[in-house]
């Protein structure tokens, strides 16, 4: 499984929010740090297709992100989203379900299935509208994983959720990336640091710094500060 | 050969490796493998994703065209004179199918919705046609009970009924394209009450054309203009439609 980034920009009128940005992604968790404003959240529209690239080229395994077989294996937590106000969490996963294109049965086992592992089978036939920030964000995380992505891509996933949350969810996404790619964007080192196996550093829509870190590499946090200030 | 050497030969057949394949056609392999599975996916469930759609649709856009439906039989058994006043209705119908349509930027899931296997793009065809054609068909019925008490042309009562409609999803349609109309979805239906209030005006028993129920209306000698300006629209509203998917696809603008 590959994720290439070609020499990817995007311009709008007066404004580089990427700048000729290549990179690969493999099977494994790779962290997307940077700033606000940096164009992480512009770089992973383009992943998804989303957005078109001004230039340069996104593919897996060979086929362009705009291509409808590439979504269905794609996962995709944006940063913000809403909710038909009609929708119940059970709802919401099954309406995404049908327009992944999954049969109804399926479709029902997995919603059940993914409501349990965020913790939100309780509140499950309750209206989204009344969720809190952090329910919201972990029914997002249930609709990313509906279709078992070979390709997922969270934008500040844990916004929103409380520590016990954000352990639960680092082991997640751990488990999901011994299989698939993620690309996990986050300005808050401490979620990335124990769980992503390649680093992208991001700063005014260039590439800083890219590659692997261990934890005999010391502490991610300490170099991400140095690479920043520089 | 016996039976045992036949199986040998069998065995060293699965065991025996092939040639190995090009390497240099690893990545067509590789894309034809994904699209191929995709493609008999995707086939497979187009069918249910419209009727998934179908589920989807807000139920007050079935009970629009439905309560104009009622309309049109009270008026016609109550004051059968005002029956083409009913075409004054349909911009209201017009509004509520277009907002439809758009649902998913009204509530901020476009951005979710476009990286489904069915995208939005999809999706808004899907409503599109599948309500353009119920209300057609809603439409269609009414012009035939109109036809019960005005002799005229099936096809004049029903331009007279989708002219409004049509002149609604233009302007409801041109609206999405600039920012305040994306800002504010429900902003057409105020576009749409101005038609209404307009066709309301035109079609009055004492307004300008004011039709007595057993005579020939008095536009049935430009009913070719209106049957053309009715056509021209319908092409016109699928073509707006279009393009704004089109465009919508980018959300450059969105994000600017």
């Amino acid at each position: 499984m590959e994720l290439r980034i070609d020499r990817v920009s995007k311009q709008y009128k007066n404004k580089i929010a990427v700048d000729r940005l290549s990179a690969t992604l493999h099977t494994g968790v790779t962290g997307l740090l940077g700033a606000n404003g940096a164009g992480k959240t512009t770089l992973m529209r383009m992943i998804c297709g989303v957005l078109t690239p001004t230039s340069g080229e996104i593919t897996y395994n060979g086929v362009p992100v705009s291509e409808e077989c590439y979504r269905s294996v794609l996962g995709y937590l944006p940063q913000e989203f809403g909710c038909y106000p009609e929708f119940s969490g059970r709802d919401f996963l099954l309406y995404f379900a049908a327009l992944k294109g999954m049969p109804r049965n399926e479709a029902e086992i997995r919603s059940e299935e993914l409501l349990e592992t965020v913790g939100l089978v309780d509140v499950s036939k309750k209206r989204v509208r009344t969720y809190s920030g952090g329910m919201k964000q972990r029914l997002g995380i249930a609709q990313a994983l509906l279709n078992r992505p070979q390709v997922l891509i969270l934008d500040e996933p844990t916004a929103g959720l409380d520590p016990m949350e954000r352990v639960r969810f680092r082991e997640l996404i751990g488990e999901i990336g011994k299989s698939s790619i993620v690309l996990l964007s986050t300005h808050i080192v401490s979620d990335v640091e124990h769980i992503a196996d390649h680093i992208l550093m991001m700063k005014g829509g260039q590439l800083l710094w890219q590659g692997e870190w261990k934890e005999s590499d010391g502490s991610l946090e300490e170099f991400y500060l140095r690479e920043f200030r520089e | 050969m016996t039976t045992e050497a036949k199986n040998r030969e069998l065995l060293l057949l699965f065991f025996e490796p092939d040639e190995k394949p090009d390497p240099a056609k690893k990545e067509a392999f590789l894309k034809n493998v994904m699209t191929g599975q995709i493609t008999r996916a995707t086939k497979k469930t187009l069918d249910q994703m419209l009727l998934t759609q179908i589920k989807y649709i807000r139920k007050t856009a079935w009970l629009a065209a439905l309560m104009i439906l009622l309309a049109a039989v009270l008026i016609t058994k109550g004051s059968p004179d005002s029956v083409l006043q009913i075409s004054a209705l349909t911009p209201l119908l017009a509004f509520v199918t277009e907002i439809e349509t758009r649902r998913s930027y009204a509530y901020g899931m476009a951005e979710l919705e476009m990286t489904t296997a069915f995208s939005l793009r999809s999706i808004r065809y899907a409503r599109f046609m599948i309500l353009g054609l119920f209300d057609l068909a809603v439409l269609s019925g009414i012009s035939l009970l109109i036809r019960k008490y005005i002799a005229i042309s099936a096809m004049l009562t029903l331009s007279c009924l989708l002219l409004p409609f049509l002149l609604t999803m233009t302007g409801a349609l041109l609206l999405e394209r600039t920012a305040f109309g994306r800002s504010h979805p429900y902003g057409s239906g105020v576009l749409a009450l101005l038609i209404a209030a307009g066709t309301e005006i035109l079609l009055l028993p004492a307004g300008p054309l004011a039709m007595p129920l057993n005579k020939t209306l008095i536009m049935q000698d430009y009913a070719w203009v209106l049957e053309i300006a009715t056509v021209l629209m319908l092409v016109t509203v699928i073509a707006l439609f279009c393009t704004n998917v089109k465009q919508e696809a980018e959300m450059t603008t969105l994000w600017n």
